[in-house]
């Protein structure tokens, strides 16, 4: 099913591509189901558009096009980390969804978030999975030098937890556990964030009572085995697999602590966004479009996400994750339907909460002006969401 | 007792090293095999119990209630190892995903990478070792440096190195430059200095100017010592790598060992170490023969 470009002014044969590529994907847009899609076209014929056109700003979308489409990128250079997160990059590299988007995408494996800050920072990256905070954190030149991102959506919901050790199946009562090391990825990360809030609301001071300790989640699974933490809050499948090897149990479910919370955003340097309007929004196109897909595969998608080249996991464990009918640790099967989910967009109440914790937790400190000036750069940088 | 004697006395000083060697992997392997045979388990009748065991790994896919199962142990048995080393061995040099290359090709760019930085440090602690061992102001000047930079480890260098440079694969390949110069750097600078003072005599005598002196006289002199040097140098840059490439590596025999560690699978980190100890004694094997062939005791 495909739309013929329908203006009469094209003169290059790309820039007709590049409409009609667009239109296609206005019209995915705003008919997500492909059945309805194709009813919708087979009834409107040639004015299909024209009557999306009332609803949406395609000519201002066409303009921004006419005027970039000479500059394409040969190959983006994307990277993800082995995590649940990373889903809507791996399916939509998988099935195709880039290339449908005109996007010739070289998808990578990255082993630290570190890594990937930097990599984006120095454009050897052009496009990267990053944990939500992150894109923000580099706009405000937190942790790293200032590198001013856009973010084009976000990539999951939920889908992280709580895992403590097996040792202190008895001793579940956060009252209890001052003096307890945890693990968290990163520390412009929602695992932080989460955690600290989590802490806090139980009585404990996440910076005094306890240690927060940065690891890789492969590391916090041997660390807990080791008993050098006593729990740790990660992403999926790692939580999940802390069961699996029989170390840790699952305490809370993000979840069931901030729900519909985002963990992991898509983005790029603020100046790929201007000098490729296009490759930016189409990247922004291909990743919702792979969100919807993801609704209608589960059963076998752990099977596409455990293979060596993407999570690695057993597709038991990425199953357990993503339908959360899961094994807790303490012999019980939970059914949580909404424990892993993949939307693009932010509330703006998630942003405010971001923002919020930014400041509560003190990563703000050394700005100036962050009271006027953080919630307004965080919402330049989650404008696309 | 008089077997006994004839065993002691007779046989056993026949057996050879290798056979030795042999008999001692034998050993190993045998306990492996009874410490990690698998079980025995009865599934349990309850629906929902039995799911949980199926979710926990405790149990394969589709057991029937009440079944009995064999479970493998919790840590890898020699036969899961041999089968998962198989599986990567017999197709080392598949590359049709970046993001999942053979085992083959991970040694490969470590290796080049190794050869790289260390023939870098080479290039860079030979001459230099030869000036600061001839120029005793100059050795004066530069000993706090290189006693303070010396026992940097490599992990330190690395995020100043990320820093500077940008390049994740550049940085993995100064790191180990800068950690395999020390040894061949120190070697060299003693060596030179107590070159045998017969020798700068007979150099004195035949009127050398200092290149000539350098050339004809304290390289040659310092070889055996050199060859120490770099021979130890080595050595770090094999261990180097490993640590350079977890940290920052998309590719290499040490982002192939975090990749496994990331899926906790211990058959394939086992091939890896195994296979990183093997390459690594064969480096050393190489600089010994090198030694043997070049190295002379300078009387």
């Amino acid at each position: 099913m495909n739309l013929p470009c329908n203006c009469n002014d094209c003169q290059f044969t790309d820039v007709h591509d590049a409409h009609s590529t667009l239109d296609n994907a206005i019209l995915t847009l705003a008919l997500p189901n492909a059945l309805h899609r194709r009813a919708f076209l087979r009834g409107m014929g040639k004015s299909a558009l024209a009557y999306i056109a009332t609803l949406m700003p395609i000519a201002p979308l066409h303009d921004a096009l006419a005027s970039t489409t000479t500059q394409r990128h040969q190959k983006l250079r994307v990277a993800f980390l082995p995590i649940l997160c990373a889903t809507p990059l791996i399916v939509a590299q998988e099935l195709g969804v880039f290339s449908s988007y005109k996007l010739n995408v070289d998808l990578q494996k990255r082993s630290s978030w570190a890594l990937v800050r930097d990599e984006i920072a120095t454009q050897k990256l052009h496009a990267s999975h990053l944990l939500a905070p992150m894109p923000l954190a580099m706009s405000l030149g937190l942790g790293s030098p200032k590198v001013l991102m856009r973010v084009a959506t976000m990539q999951n919901t939920n889908g992280q937890a709580l895992v403590m050790s097996l040792a202190h199946r008895h001793r579940q009562n956060p009252k209890d556990w001052r003096g307890f090391r945890f693990g968290i990825p990163f520390v412009h990360s929602m695992h932080n964030y989460l955690l600290r809030d989590f802490l806090l609301k139980h009585g404990l001071n996440p910076d005094k009572d306890v240690r927060l300790l940065v690891l890789s989640p492969a590391d916090m699974i041997a660390n807990l085995r080791a008993n050098n933490i006593d729990g740790f809050f990660g992403p999926e499948p790692f939580n999940q697999r802390a069961v699996w090897e029989k170390v840790g149990y699952i305490h809370t479910l993000s979840h069931d602590m901030l729900n519909g919370h985002p963990c992991c955003a898509f983005g790029v340097r603020d100046d790929f966004a201007k000098t490729y309007p296009d490759e930016f929004l189409a990247l922004a196109l291909a990743m919702r479009q792979s969100q919807r897909l993801i609704k209608d595969m589960h059963a076998n998608l752990p099977m596409l996400l455990s293979a060596p080249r993407y999570l690695n996991q057993p597709p038991l464990v990425i199953g357990q994750a993503l339908t959360g009918r899961f094994a807790d640790g303490l012999g019980r099967v939970q059914s949580v339907p909404n424990r892993t989910g993949f939307d693009a967009t932010l509330a703006p109440a998630m942003l405010a909460w971001l923002v919020a914790q930014m400041q509560r937790f003190g990563y703000t400190k050394s700005l100036q002006n962050c009271q006027t000036q953080c919630a307004r750069i965080a919402t330049e940088v989650f404008g696309a969401t | 007792m008089n077997i006994m004697k004839k065993l002691t006395k007779q046989y056993i000083p026949k057996i050879g090293a290798f056979s030795w060697g042999m008999l001692g992997i034998l050993i190993v392997l045998v306990c492996w095999h009874f410490f990690t045979l698998p079980t025995i388990v009865i599934a349990p009748n309850d629906p929902l119990a039995l799911e949980y065991q199926i979710l926990m790994g405790n149990l394969p896919q589709h057991t029937a209630l009440g079944a009995s199962v064999r479970v493998p142990s919790d840590f890898v048995s020699p036969m899961d190892f041999w089968q998962s080393a198989h599986k990567q061995l017999a197709d080392p040099w598949r590359h049709q995903n970046p993001n999942d290359v053979g085992i083959g090709i991970h040694l490969l760019v470590s290796l080049m990478r190794v050869a790289v930085g260390f023939l870098g440090a080479v290039l860079v602690a030979v001459p230099l070792g030869v000036l600061l061992g001839s120029v005793a102001w100059l050795y004066k000047i530069c000993a706090p440096i290189v006693q303070v930079l010396r026992p940097i480890s490599p992990l330190a260098w690395m995020p100043i190195l990320l820093y500077t440079i940008k390049d994740a694969g550049v940085s993995s390949v100064f790191v180990i430059g800068i950690c395999a110069l020390w040894p061949i750097l120190l070697n060299t600078i003693f060596a030179v200095q107590n070159t045998p003072k017969s020798l700068v005599q007979v150099g004195q005598m035949l009127e050398f100017n200092r290149l000539k002196m350098a050339s004809k006289i304290l390289l040659p002199a310092a070889l055996p010592a050199i060859l120490a040097g770099m021979r130890i140098g080595m050595g770090v840059a094999w261990l180097v790598i490993i640590a350079a490439e977890m940290l920052v590596g998309s590719v290499g025999i040490g982002y192939f060992i975090w990749n496994q560690w990331n899926n906790l699978s211990l058959a394939n980190i086992l091939l890896a170490v195994l296979l990183i100890g093997m390459v690594g004694a064969m480096l050393d094997g190489l600089f010994g023969m090198i030694q043997k062939k070049w190295g002379y005791d300078v009387g």
